[in-house]
């Protein structure tokens, strides 16, 4: 369940709306790391969809959180090929003003920097450079960004894995 | 030409809501449009798919809202397979809606708008966010917090997924309600009843009086307004007819089958989505701020103006309260707030009544449902508005036709002219900061878009 969900050591959170072609890459990788049951139970799983928002505020102000939060989303950079894995460091984001209307606003660059710097969870974020995210709804992840699925999986499966990673130390990070 | 001023989010594609303002060569305001984004084409993809399939997919329109996109999905296929849901699976279907609703009104008020109020729109903008909020006043945060984590737990602990729910289906709903979860649901919820109360009590000391001495008629407009009404013509976010109420008080009243006499939408060219109007008024279109045309509002406040009554009696003193002190209907756009409070406690006294309501436990929860042509109109009050899922069916239950008109677009239009109001009140030959355009930001948070 989802609260259930702050109880566990790393948090891996798939962002994106799987109706809108390569923004739903972050599903994806949730989806397949759930069919290959592999993970120990002290890593939780959530495809995210559309409410990362809600999540990460909720993540703010839980007195109970992951240690680990691994976010993954589709991104849009230039001069990268679609498919290419990217991680994404969230200081190097422009620091520019964040709306904050609404929950409606993702994927909130604020919230993860308040995230980062006011408790003491430790944040990675992944992306995917899309191939494509249709003007319309329009399912399903173009070929390059399906093989990257793959290829993220397996590298979460080694990062969670890792000892150096799993012994992260909550009053240090 | 003057200048141009963009108050505009950044995200991931492009931004979801964005502000432009004109300013003409005195620098004073000229045009002001508030453009948003809107999932596009969902009506053409889920064509030829069949019906039951839609509560799943359109869970997936909002990443707020789920829910209530959710409920109203299966409210539509039930009317086009023509099935009613038995008491039971009605009951858990409201129960979850309202749920939602007291999570997202919490959210709102305390975190989201929360921070203009008890910090001040002339807080910095890097602290003047949740965290600030939180060390601003830590004990009222945390006991938000712990409410809104009461809130989920109903949610989670009975769906298993509040991410994009699953539990509703056509006919009714998954799976029924223990007698070990409906005890655990009414203490949560009799806690966010004494909280709710705790809220209300504590807003019209700390918050709402703030209104008129800081925001003297912010984004201040006159409208019509929008919200479902039960047969008594009592507040009901889950069933009833349509009352769309002119801006002078008078109202119409229809089934949500019929909203199409009543309301159409307007293509606007700086915007994805369409603007509803009031079709039915017979007066056509127009947002010009001195004479706008076919305008009316939904989200809290709407409610609050169209309902007779609230059928609660907690929530029915508080109107009655707000209705001495604002008349009716009230359109200062700031009693936004002030009317999701009232919500609030209505939402879980309700939730309490139907927790209560023996038949609730029923293990009959689903009616049997076999896929039919026809048509079926569902609607609910979302926290930002009525939602109406409008489908029609072939013979095997797939799907024709599809439209939907979402809470947050009837406000588009007032969200325009709000802004627009705002703007030309505070915007001065060419004069304005950091905390004049928060506080036309402000006028955008109230409706909670």
């Amino acid at each position: 369940m989802y609260l259930d969900l702050f109880n566990k050591d790393i948090l891996v959170a798939g962002c994106g709306n799987s109706l809108l072609g390569d923004d739903g890459f972050g599903p994806a990788v949730i989806k397949s790391l759930e069919a290959q049951n592999i993970l120990a139970d002290h890593i939780g799983l959530l495809d995210a969809g559309t409410s990362v928002r809600e999540l990460l505020f909720d993540l703010l102000l839980s007195s109970t959180i992951p240690k680990r939060l691994i976010l993954i989303d589709a991104v849009q950079h230039s001069n990268v090929l679609p498919g290419e894995i990217i991680r994404i460091d969230i200081d190097q984001i422009p620091e520019n003003k964040v709306a904050d209307y609404s929950l409606h606003q993702f994927p909130t660059i604020n919230m993860l920097k308040e995230l980062r710097d006011a408790s003491v969870i430790d944040i990675e974020l992944y992306g995917v450079q899309i191939d494509n995210i249709p003007q319309m709804v329009k399912p399903g992840l173009s070929k390059p960004v399906k093989k990257a699925v793959l290829k993220l999986c397996n590298l979460i499966k080694l990062k969670v894995y890792d000892p150096e990673f799993i012994s992260c130390n909550r009053e240090s990070a | 030409m003057g200048k141009v001023i963009n108050i505009q989010p950044i995200t991931r594609i492009e931004g979801h809501a964005s502000i432009h303002i004109q300013l003409d060569d005195q620098g004073n305001v000229q045009e002001t449009k508030v453009a948003f984004k809107s999932l596009r084409g969902f009506e053409k993809f889920v064509e030829g798919k069949p019906a039951e399939e839609l509560p799943r997919i359109v869970s997936r329109i909002c990443g707020i809202c789920p829910w209530m996109h959710h409920i109203a999905s299966n409210k539509a296929v039930d009317a086009c397979f023509k099935v009613t849901p038995p008491p039971a699976g009605n009951l858990l279907r409201e129960l979850m809606l309202t749920v939602a609703h007291i999570e997202d009104k919490l959210l709102h008020f305390f975190f989201l708008a929360g921070a203009d109020f008890f910090l001040g729109p002339e807080y910095d903008y890097s602290v003047r966010n949740i965290m600030g909020l939180v060390k601003a006043n830590p004990e009222l945060a945390q006991k938000v917090i712990k409410m809104r984590h009461k809130a989920k737990m109903v949610l989670d602990r009975f769906s298993k997924k509040t991410i994009h729910p699953v539990a509703g289906v056509p006919g009714g709903f998954i799976k029924p309600l223990s007698i070990e979860d409906r005890k655990i649901f009414l203490d949560n919820l009799t806690e966010l009843l004494d909280f709710a109360l705790f809220a209300l009590e504590y807003a019209k000391k700390e918050v709402f009086p703030k209104f008129g001495e800081f925001y003297p008629g912010l984004g201040e407009i006159t409208t019509g307004f929008i919200g479902m009404v039960d047969n008594k013509g009592a507040m009901n976010l889950y069933d009833g007819n349509i009352r769309l109420m002119k801006p002078d008080g008078s109202c119409k009243e229809f089934r949500p089958d019929e909203y199409l006499d009543h309301l159409a939408e307007k293509v606007i060219p700086f915007s994805y989505g369409k603007f509803p109007y009031a079709k039915s008024w017979g007066e056509g279109f127009s947002m010009d701020l001195n004479a706008p045309k076919g305008i009316y509002r939904s989200n809290t406040l709407a409610r609050i103006n169209v309902a007779d009554r609230i059928a609660t009696p907690r929530a029915q003193a508080e109107l009655e309260e707000f209705r001495d002190q604002h008349g009716r209907p009230a359109q200062s756009t700031l009693l936004y707030h002030y009317a999701r409070l009232i919500e609030e406690v209505y939402t879980c006294e309700r939730a309490i009544e139907i927790l209560k309501d023996p038949r609730i436990i029923s293990p009959k929860i689903r009616t049997k449902v076999e896929p039919c042509a026809g048509r079926g109109v569902g609607c609910v009050e979302a926290p930002r508005g009525t939602l109406i899922h409008d489908y029609s069916t072939d013979e095997n239950g797939l799907i024709t036709r599809v439209n939907l008109i979402v809470g947050t677009t009837h406000n588009l239009a007032p969200i325009n002219l709000s802004v627009d109001r705002a703007a030309r009140d505070l915007i001065k030959n060419g004069v304005y900061d950091d905390v004049i355009l928060n506080k036309i930001e402000m006028a955008v948070r109230a409706y909670d878009p």
